[in-house]
């Protein structure tokens, strides 16, 4: 039996290194413009041109997808896209683990190549949301829950992580809701922000302007107006709720041995710790609400791995960057706390304190996050991948580049907390 | 007399019949509102369904607003995670909260009782805050 080190974040003997990321614009609405195809095509050829790499340096294929199968009929999605890549013949995965299907992708990916089956892994992770009924992104954020013990009585995808924000709200403020509320008001502040400069990003606009757009000069004003904020699952209102998104994200993976004969080894990230962990479905069988298990297991790995103390101010002299999974406001307090960012009773306070931003103590989400970059969701934890190797490479625009970074670090759930991936990145 | 088997499909017809039950193992006494055919703790088959009393505590919740197509005859609603005398938390619908323009006041830790909902030919697990 393996201890839990070895299980959640094994060694990577092989020492895996990202050669080449990719990832589509992000967008959402009514209207359809790309199809599956059309996406990790996209996606796919850019991650390969930065990688150096040509379709016969593949010698697997994994395609993370999520929702397919519910929105479009479309399963048996790995042929699909291996033909359109050109890589028929090699062996390819479909892949779901719902919002947490991109790095559970990636981790797969490892495997591969730690036993030596793969040198080189393309994982290309696609979604289509938009030009669907609102019943349908219903029922396709319900898909992610439990259908006997919790969709049918309200414990939706926004209600339970509602419910984790009452949860957050109760233990930290004693039940100040008003301020809780503006307490994650702060964390869409912020994210919006950062959004603002990823020209790939659904939303690139700060709130602040989308007010004055309105008509309404002070920011505060718009967001307790329910007119422009409408309560979703109280606490959380529509700008704590990430959106429905079309959108790819790839990468190309090979292990150091074989990494170093392509171009993209030159600005490769190689991955220092892999974590991936399952937590309690139902989630109402989870110990706590305050805090996901599986993704504080899954960071106390991957900290573990590398030999970095599972303390917020060793972390955070050691981690320059990180994007974690904000499919809601509450969601990203969760992240910081089970990354171990900062102690528990100080996490939901963060944003407003600027603890989180553009050199703040520890930047989080210079993306725009999963709430103003988008969310779409099997592509969301290969695209978390794209934005560190792009601050690793001093690539994104200059008012969110991180300068001297060290480690970077991914964290990506899978609906409720059933699952958890934590990714660390080092440049080569 | 036939056995009733330790199912989530007999699970779901028990609250179908507005019976909220519980599978204790009969070796180490670990519950579960989820059957299994063995127990999770121990692996012993030695299992036995049980009542609940139908009393808990809320243990966090939410006010629904944009309900999903199935529950939005009753939105706004109230939906938590209850936490039973018996020491297991379920997700369930609240009834019995006044819901006004302002939000509730913090309902965690208050009291509530078993009480199915009936909509159209659903039953669905309810609990009902305490007067």
């Amino acid at each position: 039996m393996k201890s839990e080190l070895d299980r959640v974040a094994p060694p990577l003997a092989r020492e895996p290194i990202i050669l080449g990321a990719g990832q589509t614009a992000f967008m959402g609405g009514k209207v359809r413009t790309k199809t599956l195809r059309d996406l990790a095509g996209e996606a796919a050829a850019e991650a390969m041109e930065a990688a150096g790499a040509k379709a016969e340096d593949i010698d697997l294929l994994i395609v993370p997808q999520a929702m397919g199968g519910i929105i479009l009929n479309q399963a048996n999605t790995s042929p699909l896209i291996a033909e359109h890549l050109g890589l028929v013949g090699i062996p390819s995965i479909r892949l779901e683990n719902a919002c947490a299907s991109g790095s559970v992708g990636l981790h797969t990916a490892l495997t591969a190549i730690e036993a030596g089956w793969a040198d080189t892994v393309l994982v290309v992770g696609i979604e289509i949301m938009s030009g669907i009924s609102t019943a349908m992104v219903q029922k396709v954020l319900s898909a992610g829950g439990d259908a006997t013990y919790e969709v049918p009585v309200g414990a939706t995808f926004p209600g339970l992580y509602a419910m984790f924000g009452t949860r957050i709200i109760h233990e930290q403020l004693g039940g100040d809701f008003k301020q809780g509320m503006e307490d994650l008001a702060y964390i869409a502040l912020k994210n919006h922000h950062n959004a603002q400069y990823n020209k790939k990003a659904q939303f690139p606009f700060t709130i602040e302007s989308l007010a004055q757009k309105r008509g309404v000069d002070d920011v505060w004003e718009f967001l307790n107006n329910p007119e422009f904020n409408p309560i979703i699952s109280w606490p959380l209102r529509l700008f704590d709720c990430s959106p429905t998104t079309d959108g790819g994200a790839a990468c190309v993976i090979s292990a150091k041995d074989t990494a170093a004969s392509y171009s993209g080894f030159a600005h490769g990230a190689q991955i220092i710790a892999s974590a991936q962990s399952t937590g309690n479905m139902p989630q109402s069988l989870a110990p706590t609400l305050s805090s996901l298990p599986a993704a504080r297991l899954a960071a106390r790995a991957a900290y573990n791995r590398i030999g970095l103390a599972d303390d917020p101010e060793a972390i955070r002299k050691r981690v320059s960057v990180v994007e974690v999974h904000d499919c809601f406001t509450s969601a990203e307090v969760l992240a910081i706390g089970d990354l171990n960012l900062f102690p528990r009773d100080e996490t939901l306070a963060a944003a407003r304190e600027g603890r989180t931003a553009i050199g703040g103590e520890i930047p989080v989400n210079t993306s725009g996050g999963l709430k103003a970059k988008g969310h779409p969701i099997a592509a969301t934890g290969l695209a978390q991948i794209y934005t560190l190797f792009e601050q690793l490479n001093h690539e994104v625009a200059p008012e969110v580049q991180v300068n001297d970074i060290d480690l970077a670090l991914a964290h990506n759930v899978g609906g409720t907390g059933g699952c958890a991936c934590v990714n660390i990145l080092q440049k080569v | 007399m036939e056995e009733i088997p330790f199912t989530e499909e007999q699970w779901i017809k028990f609250a179908q019949n507005k019976e909220l039950k519980y599978v204790e193992c009969q070796n180490c006494n670990n519950r579960v509102i989820v059957p299994a055919p063995t127990c999770k703790k121990c692996g012993s088959r030695d299992l036995a369904w049980k009542d609940t009393s139908g009393a808990g505590t809320i243990y966090t919740y939410t006010v629904t607003s944009v309900a999903p197509p199935e529950l939005a005859a009753i939105a706004p609603y109230v939906a938590g995670i209850v936490e039973l005398e018996e020491g297991i938390k379920i997700s369930s619908l609240i009834t019995g909260v006044t819901l006004g323009p302002t939000p509730p006041e913090d309902l965690i830790g208050k009291p509530v009782q078993l009480d199915f909902l009936e909509l159209e030919d659903r039953k669905l697990l309810a609990f009902r805050l305490a007067e």
